[in-house]
């Protein structure tokens, strides 16, 4: 099935109809684990009650166990998902300054709109709060602008950073959280009080560890699809040869070198959603979002290269490998996407270091033809200095 | 429900679920989530969204100009509101009401230790929300877009948050103690 996501259609009437359901067991599940109470929420930080482990760690391993069947059983391909990023310098600073502000505020974002549903005044007092600092962020941006995009490393995975199998990741996952869960217990009895935590030991949760881990354990013996980024079995191995001599990538200054050549031989491939196309797009490419390229790939050319772009490179590469499988010869991604474009041809050079003046005037001079070409020539003016925006979802 | 039912019982709160049930909820929630949006949950999103609604209210050119809220008003942009973590949050808060009505937990209040004023847990209240706010800007996501839903997907990044998240919270926690304990 293709989710909404990869149909761009997040924000259609569907959309908000199924976000705002899917949000209200979201608030109904939080508030009867008492997350509508901030006393609760922060008991974890005292070790007297430790709810907040417990919930969200069930959750997570309720939903990556989940996943990781849907996902074999073919309910859901992981192409049709929305990936989030690794920026280790904005996660690292923004996880500590989060931390810091949720014990001290007694909420976060989700649960406080749980907490004012409640009455909790001092809840409505933190989303004012929230409210304040999203906009602080706005007006700072200029300066934390280096930290937000700093360390960027694209869509990474904890089984490949820590190089452990895919199959047998969610099982160790859980084991972790069934430990927590029995650490978490010990940490009640010792500094709780009577009323605080969950103290009583109950032989449903008992078995209802013992279930999970079997279904995690089950894993083991579920192949990874393709597109899960460890066996790649059904590819062709000449496939293989392309991808591991980067023969599959154009660069940002080849691709703007041909287009304003006039671009014949080249049909360039936009797939992020409606929108982010109309906002800002390569001049001459056509927009198919990633979820209905199985739909209109009888429309591409076979006699000429076929360049995918997205906002990096990960859904592009899909599309890639999707139009290699189906037959198509001459495929490519844009390295480093839509943005790698903006910042490699569309931004004025760093001429710092460059000494010979020639030299110089030559990168200024490619600049502004390219920009001329690509920018001012555009029926779609784009405000000043603003760049093509990501088609990321801002969670 | 049935009133007689209520009435036989004092009007105190119903007892929470346990957590277990409550976070197993939850996480088909999020399944549900995955399945049908392609995406997981989110709650910072929609604030951020009202933040920038609220900023162009009082400064309209300023925020069309401005580096990160600018993108949500471009030519041929939808209304910043139309937005689906914006109904996702209102489901939220739809969903926590629902809820804690029934079970006879709407107290209206601040929320506080026993050793604070009302004055200083709301002083705490709005410092740690504006923390709270920026720093999900920072992360792209908070607890729900990046800790749960980007745990569950087993990303690295959202994990690192995850656990720096916990790292912060910790280490603050012994010079907020008086707001809790």
């Amino acid at each position: 099935m293709n989710t909404l996501y990869s149909l761009g259609e997040l924000n259609s009437h569907i959309g908000f109809v199924l976000a705002l359901a899917i949000g209200f067991f979201f608030g109904w599940f939080l508030e009867k684990a008492g997350f509508g109470s901030s006393r609760k929420l922060t008991g974890i930080f005292y070790f007297r009650d430790m709810a907040v482990l417990k919930v969200m760690f069930t959750a997570v391993v309720t939903a990556l166990v989940g996943y990781r069947y849907l996902l074999a059983m073919g309910w859901i391909r992981q192409e049709s998902m929305y990936m989030l990023e690794t920026y280790w310098g904005a996660q690292i600073v923004g996880g500590l300054l989060f931390g810091v502000g949720f014990v001290m505020g007694g909420w976060c974002p989700g649960t406080a709109f749980v907490g004012l549903a409640s009455a909790k005044w001092d809840a409505l007092v933190f989303l004012v709060g929230a409210v304040i600092g999203s906009i602080l962020f706005n007006e700072m941006f200029g300066l934390v602008q280096p930290l937000y995009e700093g360390g960027h490393a694209g869509v990474l995975f904890l089984p490949e950073s820590l190089r452990v199998s895919w199959r047998l990741f969610p099982l160790l996952f859980c084991l972790i959280a069934v430990g927590a869960f029995a650490g978490s217990a010990w940490l009640e009895r010792k500094f709780g009080e009577a009323g605080e935590g969950d103290v009583t030991p109950n032989p449903r949760n008992r078995a209802a560890a013992a279930v999970l881990l079997l279904a995690a354990a089950a894993l083991l013996f579920v192949p990874v699809r393709v597109g899960d980024y460890e066996q790649v079995t059904d590819v062709a191995p000449n496939v293989l040869a392309e991808v591991a001599q980067a023969a599959d990538h154009i660069a940002p200054e080849v691709l703007a070198e041909g287009l304003m050549a006039g671009g014949s031989g080249l049909t360039v491939v936009d797939i992020r959603a409606p929108e982010d196309y109309a906002k800002f797009h390569i001049r001459g490419s056509i927009n198919i979002p990633l979820g209905k390229l199985q739909a209109s790939a009888t429309s591409l050319p076979h006699d000429r290269t076929i360049v995918f772009y997205s906002n990096g490179t990960t859904h592009a590469a899909q599309a890639w490998l999707m139009m290699r499988q189906w037959g198509w010869p001459n495929v490519l991604v844009l390295t480093d996407g839509v943005l790698g474009f903006w910042r490699h041809c569309l931004t004025p050079p760093s001429l710092s270091g460059v000494t010979d003046p020639g030299m110089a005037r030559a990168a200024g001079a490619a600049f502004r033809l390219r920009r001329a070409f690509f920018i001012d020539a555009k029926d779609q003016p784009l405000s000043a200095g603003a760049g093509p925006e990501p088609s990321v979802p801002d969670l | 429900m049935s009133n007689q039912q209520n009435n036989d019982l004092s009007s105190k709160p119903k007892p929470y679920w346990s957590p277990y049930l409550a976070g197993f909820g939850l996480g088909l929630t999020l399944l549900a989530s995955f399945w049908l949006l392609g995406t997981g949950l989110g709650a910072s999103g929609g604030l951020a969204r009202c933040a920038a609604w609220c900023e162009h209210l009082v400064l309209r050119g300023h925020v069309e100009d401005s580096a990160y809220f600018g993108k949500w008003f471009g030519d041929g942009s939808p209304h910043v509101m139309k937005y689906y973590l914006v109904f996702m949050g209102l489901g939220v808060f739809i969903g926590g009401f629902v809820s804690a009505r029934r079970d006879r937990r709407i107290a209206p209040g601040v929320e506080r230790g026993p050793r604070i004023s009302s004055r200083a847990r709301l002083i705490l209240a709005l410092s740690g929300g504006v923390l709270t706010g920026f720093a999900s800007r920072l992360a792209r996501g908070c607890t729900s877009g990046q800790a749960l839903s980007g745990a569950a997907m087993l990303f690295t990044g959202s994990v690192v948050f995850m656990v720096c998240l916990f790292v912060g919270a910790y280490a603050t926690a012994y010079f907020v103690r008086r707001e809790w304990l």
